[in-house]
């Protein structure tokens, strides 16, 4: 195997690369969409008055937490959904398994943004006799969410980078194509290179896309 | 035989309230009639603010009992502790002007104002807007519609507070220390024009204050709290001129 650089080798793989990256944005834009509705879901429960929701909600969310994701990419992949009927579905899978995973993360996060709105806030939409929800979705979150988008853009960079674990329930995502050019080839120098610098662009753009976000709901404080 | 309109809005009887080890109200009785404008002085500590959020709700009291319009707050008329929705409904008579603005600092002067007709009063936006429109006008704000909290100077602020909560046509206008957040350049301009509302509406004004010549000028009626309990009141002429408990000739004494 030979160690020089082959910028022919990158052409050949690079299409193979691209077809794994394209399974990969699946899994982490569908796994970011579940975790970010999912945490918020979470998030909400976690401080609703009801102690008997409070309580399973925080165990769940800590036993996830505290599990590897791997453990639950196997677990979701044997037992959970086969039992939904989605049996043999690796990329379901996958992104059920990252959504899960990564909306334990989203859900703190998201409390914290809650937790620093000022108690001013939810006083002025109780006198103006705003309902617990109205009171969130119009005058909390608005405020809570912008603030925090930059830690829920750096999970996101964290899942993108987790996502070739799917590879251990056969997810065809960008590593397996590089590895499977590699074992054909006897070639892994430029494969493996190649599948670094995509992650690093990927992660860029995604911290950019986060900045702008972040810029584009950022709110003046009174 | 009494009727209907004798019965007091506000009715508080013994309540008391304390925050930790620290007792603010310790058997407070307060009744104010409809259509009185009530002012309620104090020193810092005496619990002045303390009634007003009591009366919203924002806090429970420790003891006591509380009737709007005969409407107990704590207790649902089957006998069992309020719910959120007895509270929101026992909220419907009040409206809340803060000491902090406490305005939604990512909402215009405008949607400030509609929010709550659109989402409590179930107006459509546009006609919660054009509402909301028709009282920025009246506090004299109709060119700041469109601007953020953060572009409003303070007594700017005060007006879209006094505009939010005048929109929802309360009963009972609960002021807490409205200028005493304000330049005292501004403070004048947003009294005047509570004094003014006051006098249009017939509604019932709770008003914590520091400034006793608004007190003296605004109010039916003057309250002063003394270690959580209402030591003396009377018309204004008489607590100013003349009150007869030491502790008020003391306080009227330090702030002049």
């Amino acid at each position: 195997m030979s160690a020089r650089w082959d910028w022919g080798v990158v052409a050949q793989v690079l299409p193979h690369l691209i077809e794994g990256l394209v399974v990969t944005l699946q899994a982490v834009a569908g796994g970011t969409a579940i975790a970010l509705v999912l945490g918020m879901v979470w998030a909400l429960l976690r401080r609703s008055s009801r102690r008997w929701l409070t309580a399973p909600v925080g165990l769940l969310v800590e036993l996830v937490r505290s599990t590897p994701l791997l453990v639950q990419l196997y677990f979701f992949y044997y037992s959970v959904l086969p039992a939904l009927g989605l049996a043999g579905q690796p990329l379901v899978t996958g992104v059920v398994a990252l959504g899960v995973h990564y909306s334990t993360y989203t859900s703190e996060v998201y409390r914290s943004g809650i937790d620093g709105i000022a108690r001013g806030q939810w006083e002025a939409a109780w006198a103006l006799g705003l309902t617990r929800w109205q009171a969130y979705r119009h005058v909390i979150l608005p405020q809570a969410v912008p603030p925090v988008i930059p830690v829920l853009g750096n999970y996101v960079i964290a899942m993108f980078k987790d996502s070739p674990l799917l590879a251990a329930i056969a997810v065809v995502e960008v590593l397996t194509r590089a590895l499977s050019f590699g074992a054909e080839h006897f070639r892994y120098l430029e494969p493996l290179t190649m599948v670094g610098v995509l992650y690093l662009v990927m992660s860029s753009l995604s911290g950019r896309a986060t900045r702008w976000l972040e810029l584009r709901y950022a709110v003046t404080k009174e | 035989m009494a009727s209907d309109d004798d019965e007091p809005i506000v009715r508080m009887e013994g309540v008391e309230k304390a925050f930790g080890d620290v007792p603010v109200l310790r058997g407070l009785d307060l009744s104010v009639r409809r259509g009185e404008t009530v002012a309620v002085i104090g020193t810092s500590g005496s619990g002045k603010s303390t009634v007003l959020r009591l009366l919203m709700a924002l806090d429970a009291p420790d003891a006591g009992r509380i009737l709007l319009g005969g409407m107990d707050l704590w207790t649902r008329p089957d006998g069992k502790p309020a719910d959120e929705a007895h509270l929101r409904k026992a909220r419907e008579k009040l409206g809340m002007v803060f000491q902090h603005f406490n305005l939604f600092p990512h909402l215009s002067a405008l949607r400030n104002v509609s929010l709550g007709p659109e989402l409590v009063k179930g107006l459509k936006r546009r006609e919660a807007e054009s509402v909301a429109g028709r009282w920025l006008e009246r506090v004299g704000l109709a060119d700041k519609a469109e601007a953020h909290p953060a572009e409003l100077s303070g007594g700017q602020k005060q007006r879209v507070g006094i505009a939010r909560a005048l929109v929802m046509e309360p009963e009972i206008l609960l002021l807490d220390e409205i200028t005493s957040g304000l330049d005292p350049e501004l403070v004048d301009g947003v009294l005047e024009l509570v004094h003014e509302l006051a006098e249009q509406q017939s509604i019932t004004m709770l008003v914590v204050t520091h400034r006793m010549a608004f007190a003296r000028e605004a109010a039916d009626r003057v309250v002063f709290l003394d270690a959580g309990r209402v030591l003396e009141q009377g018309p204004p002429d008489q607590i100013f001129e003349a009150p007869t408990e030491e502790r008020t000739r003391e306080f009227l004494h330090l702030t002049r």
